[in-house]
């Protein structure tokens, strides 16, 4: 049987994402990207109108942390990673649904300075952008306190060492988002 | 270049899913379904325990049916589903992550194309709650399903009734069942 491209034919009960083509699937990805950044923000706001910002940013880096720990080594099992260095830890950093490349919802330039020594700039990132446009007290939490350690659970291995080296806010939007050091001690 | 079967090879820098094979990316969307369900379950679990279970109740409620009337309304737009009866409303109903796609192994009597009987045969949910948080089933099943549920088949005017309900007294029993109506 023909891979769909779509699902304008006829209702198929049975239907698998195995039935579906690799560009429909990779059409539909960035939905789910969209769905999982607004779900987030959905029950952020929920939270922050009943309890206030303390509380929706106390609870929001609580679950954050909690996926970090529970769904991402999760993704190098299933891709079949071997987390022994910093580099290796880059790659599991590159699959979840809020990952730096596809769905361009953050940018990464990555300079490595040896395999358990590298220096991640974020040049491009939406929620920082969203947050210089909408809601400018989200950044001092978000960014000083909880990527650091739901950036320590993505890494996979609790042995990395992640420093901030520059963090907003920006006095430009020229200027590169956050840059963090991930170090692993030989 | 070749697709990736799995990412054992060297760190790409500029990754993008579309340099990984079929096989791998529908790996990595059976995770993304657990990391959605995680998503929802974390958010609930911290708000439940600073603020008590109708605090976290009320804000799951709120943001299911938020996501559902954004986001799944992208879900028919992208796979060219032209929203005229019932059944073109289930299949948008295939799509999001929570999907009956593998997800929630579920059967669809169609009696017509405006109406359907839905039955939910397993749900990983509905187990979980069985088996930690028994107390979580009327909310999310009476209340929440129905809410989102309708709001998961984009049209308004679609009518989304349960006929089965849990809590059930054996796991061999179905998880649900509901009825998806379009008056002609």
């Amino acid at each position: 049987m023909p891979e769909l491209d779509d699902l304008s034919g006829p209702f198929r009960p049975d239907i698998r994402f195995e039935d579906f083509s690799r560009d429909f699937l990779l059409k539909l990805i960035p939905v789910w990207q969209y769905a999982w950044l607004y779900m987030t923000e959905a029950w952020y706001d929920a939270v922050k109108d009943r309890f206030g910002s303390q509380a929706a940013d106390e609870c929001e880096t609580q679950t954050w942390v909690r996926i970090g720990g529970r769904v991402n080594p999760r993704y190098a099992k299933v891709a079949n990673l071997q987390l022994n260095t910093v580099v290796d830890s880059l790659k599991a950093l590159q699959l979840p649904l809020d990952n730096p490349t596809p769905g361009k919802h953050i940018l990464v330039d990555y300079d490595i300075k040896s395999p358990n020594h590298v220096v991640m700039t974020v040049t491009q990132c939406s929620s920082l952008k969203y947050f210089e446009a909408k809601q400018p007290e989200r950044i001092n939490w978000v960014c000083h306190v909880g990527e650091k350690q739901v950036l320590e659970k993505y890494l996979v291995n609790p042995k990395i060492k992640v420093t901030p080296l520059k963090l907003p806010p920006r006095k430009s939007k020229d200027e590169i988002a956050c840059q963090w050091e991930l170090k692993l001690e030989e | 270049v070749a697709e990736l079967d799995d990412y054992s090879g060297p760190f790409k820098p500029d990754l993008r899913l579309e340099d990984l094979s079929k096989d791998f990316l529908i790996k990595l969307i059976r995770e993304y379904q657990w990391a959605w369900v995680i998503m929802a379950d974390s958010w609930y679990y911290a708000v439940k325990t600073r603020f008590g279970r109708e605090a976290a109740n009320q804000c799951e409620l709120e943001s299911w049916c938020q996501v559902a009337e954004k986001v799944n309304p992208y879900y028919a737009k992208l796979a060219n589903i032209q929203l005229t009866d019932a059944v073109s409303c289930v299949k948008a109903m295939q799509l999001p992550l929570d999907s009956q796609l593998a997800y929630i192994p579920s059967t669809w009597e169609l009696k017509s194309n405006n109406h359907i009987i839905l039955t939910v045969q397993r749900c990983q949910a509905l187990e979980f709650f069985e088996r930690e948080d028994p107390e979580r089933i009327q909310w999310m099943c009476h209340v929440v399903e129905a809410e989102a549920g309708r709001k998961y088949l984009i049209r308004p005017d679609i009518k989304f009734t349960p006929l089965k309900l849990p809590p059930r007294e054996s796991k061999d029993e179905i998880a649900c069942q509901w009825e998806i109506k379009l008056e002609e």
